[in-house]
């Protein structure tokens, strides 16, 4: 196990690695730098320009860039925002707990409600619910994020004024304790309905269609000639046995929705770090950018490794060597 | 306790409705399929009983609807004269465990997630057989070490797909066995294992329901093993016993013409002796309105206008012998 592990690790460090080359890259790629920004559109004068440029570091080649913000980044340093001024670290830091909270909770209620649907719907094939869940799962799946939470706004805020429009609390009443935690709760619903209605429709399928598959199995066939009750079957056998694909998929989609969230977040004024980044982008404030992909490739990286290492313990066929 | 049982199969169907596409492209239209059409035949104790046939012919079906996966939509399954459904209404398990199967595919039959110590355990604990895991282990070791399966720890802690498909299988049939079955039906054992394994799991077959004096159901669309291994044999063509009787009686004696087609399409070792296959047109059609006439009657060599219109009696020919033509009696005199 301790072997396992240390691979997934490496691998997981190595992915960190490339993906700091392939940001720190195209960052530098893209058309425009933060210095015009900073020196503003009243033609500032060349030594203005030059001098920026100096400061920040952005006359040396790219390499010697990157080398240098790794030197850095080992040192636990993520550098300054260049447009701030203030450290990136702090920055990130203040905003990554409302998205944490968007993100994680939204995943796990569609992990579990899609899971728990799929299967309602694999037992109950063909039937008239089982028909509707996978309509429902195709107009979810090809609904786009941002409309349908723009959707949302328009018929539980804007019309029928159950829900706040925008915002994690509400400015008017500052409210301390529990108050607080209600007031947080209350703004939370739109944007994570948004996020978990989206992400539904892959844990029904997977599980409805995996569900299906094992049910068909030979060796659930087998259980039955010798006579074993079919709920028994199911909770013993077709479940775990049907949950391997929904690891993967969950693996997977955690790391789209950690990054994808950014826009559900934009659409509600969720003040996340979906925001934090846009404006890093169109600044092209480097550090504040590397700082967020960085945070996103970690994450990512070790959600891979979680997953592989549940998939190892829950499936004997995979060795740990 | 006396040791002999009934097993009585009297006029079983397996009707199942499938939605086609009519002539109306926009409308379906429910037609019935007749996977199993009016079977019967009985069995006893210590018997072994072959049903050969094409794929298709509702062989797996039948072996579904005696081991109760499926249930009949017509006629009556009778153990010692008691019928299926009274049992399967008094004691379920101990219907199950009365009789057993061994299914085709060995590499498909277990549990990937468990080893096969868990997944006979299992099946032993469902049965109440052996009151701890340890009286149970022992069973199961007791069992593997009389086939043959040594060293027995070497097979207990490994997982399914770490045994070949002739370990699987022989572990497959001591898993049923090990319920002390009164009737065992084997769908296909042999035909997903390599050849020179096949023999080996025939005879441990043989043996096992030997010892116990299990009557076998051994169904199998390779017309030699089936010689070699049963008793009496049954020939089915669409749903339908079309003949049956003791094997070298059948064999030799072939009556029905698709019997007769088989027989001459089976490969014999022997490279002198003179083949001549009789040819057999086409794949058997889907059993959907078969028609009044014999069904095998589109296929046959030797089909007359009487043949389409109406479905052959069954007639004995010698003793225990009978088959379902109308050209029984004439091709005799031949």
């Amino acid at each position: 196990m301790a072997r396992y592990l240390r691979k997934r690790v490496l691998t997981g460090i190595l992915v960190i690695l490339v993906s700091l080359i392939i940001n720190f890259s195209l960052i530098h790629l893209a058309p425009g730098n933060p210095i015009n920004l900073l020196a503003g559109k009243d033609n500032p004068s060349q030594e203005m320009i030059d001098t920026l440029t100096k400061k920040y570091g952005l006359d040396k080649p790219i390499y010697v860039q990157f080398i240098h913000y790794i030197k850095t980044l080992l040192k636990g340093d993520l550098g300054y925002s260049i447009m701030s001024n203030e450290p990136v670290g702090k920055l990130i830091l203040e905003k990554v707990g409302p998205t944490l909270l968007l993100a994680l909770t939204s995943i796990i209620l569609a992990l579990v409600i899609g899971t728990a649907l799929g299967i309602l719907a694999a037992r109950k094939r063909g039937s008239k619910f089982d028909i509707v869940m996978n309509g429902l799962s195709y107009l979810f799946d090809s609904t786009p994020n941002f409309w349908l939470g723009l959707m949302l706004i328009l018929i539980f805020a804007s019309k029928l004024k159950v829900f706040p429009t925008a915002g994690m609390v509400d400015l008017r009443t500052q409210s301390e304790g529990i108050a607080k935690v209600i007031d947080i709760l209350w703004h939370l619903v739109l944007p994570l309905t948004t996020v978990t209605l989206i992400q539904i429709p892959y844990y029904f399928r997977i599980a409805r269609s995996s569900v299906i598959q094992t049910m068909s199995e030979d060796f659930i066939t087998t259980f039955r000639a010798a006579g074993m009750k079919e709920n028994r079957i199911f909770n013993k056998y077709v479940f775990k046995n049907a949950i391997l694909p929904t690891v993967t998929v969950f693996g997977i989609n955690l790391a789209y929705v950690i990054s994808g969230v950014a826009i559900i977040e934009i659409v509600f004024a969720w003040p996340g770090m979906g925001r934090l980044m846009m404006t890093a982008i169109s600044k092209r404030d480097y550090p504040l950018l590397m700082g967020i992909y960085l945070l996103l490739s970690v994450s990512i990286a070790v959600c891979m490794i979680v997953v592989d290492v549940v998939y190892a313990i829950i499936d004997p066929r995979i060795r740990y060597d | 306790m006396e040791n002999n049982y009934t097993l009585e199969i009297t006029d079983v169907f397996k009707h199942y409705t499938q939605r086609i596409k009519g002539k109306n492209r926009f409308r379906s239209v429910k037609k019935t399929v007749k996977a199993v059409d009016g079977i019967s035949f009985e069995l006893k104790s210590g018997e072994i009983m072959g049903i050969i046939g094409e794929s298709g012919c509702g062989k797996s079906t039948l072996a579904k609807l005696l081991t109760n996966l499926e249930q009949p939509t017509g006629g009556k399954i009778l153990f010692n004269g008691v019928s299926s459904e009274e049992m399967l209404k008094n004691d379920r398990l101990q219907y199950k465990r009365m009789i057993q199967m061994v299914f085709q595919n060995p590499f498909d039959t277990f549990d990937p997630r468990n080893n096969i110590d868990k997944i006979i355990d299992e099946t032993l604990k469902l049965h109440s057989i052996g009151k701890t895991r340890d009286e149970r282990a022992s069973i199961t070791q007791d069992a593997m070490e009389k086939v043959g399966l040594t060293p027995v720890d070497d097979y207990l802690h490994r997982f399914p797909h770490e045994l070949s498909g002739g370990q699987l299988q022989r572990i497959s049939i001591l898993r049923a066995m090990l319920l002390r079955p009164k009737f065992l039906v084997a769908d296909e054992p042999v035909s997903m294992l390599d050849v020179s394994v096949r023999a080996e799991i025939i005879k441990m077959l043989q043996e096992q329901v030997r010892n116990l004096n299990t009557a076998l159901v051994f169904i199998s669309h390779d017309i030699n093993t089936t010689r070699y291994i049963s008793d009496k044999i049954v020939v089915m063509y669409l749903g339908r016993i079309v003949e049956s009787g003791i094997t070298d009686s059948v064999l030799h004696n072939p009556a029905h013409p698709y019997t007769k087609t088989l027989i001459s399409n089976c490969a014999s070792i022997d490279i002198l002796e003179k083949s001549n296959p009789i040819k057999i047109e086409g794949e058997p059609p889907t059993p959907i309105d078969n028609g009044p006439g014999c069904y095998f009657a589109p296929r046959c060599y030797m089909s007359k206008d009487k043949c389409f219109k109406e479905y052959p009696e069954k007639t004995e020919i010698e003793q225990g012998h009978f088959a379902s033509c109308h050209f029984i009696n004439r091709d005799n005199l031949n």
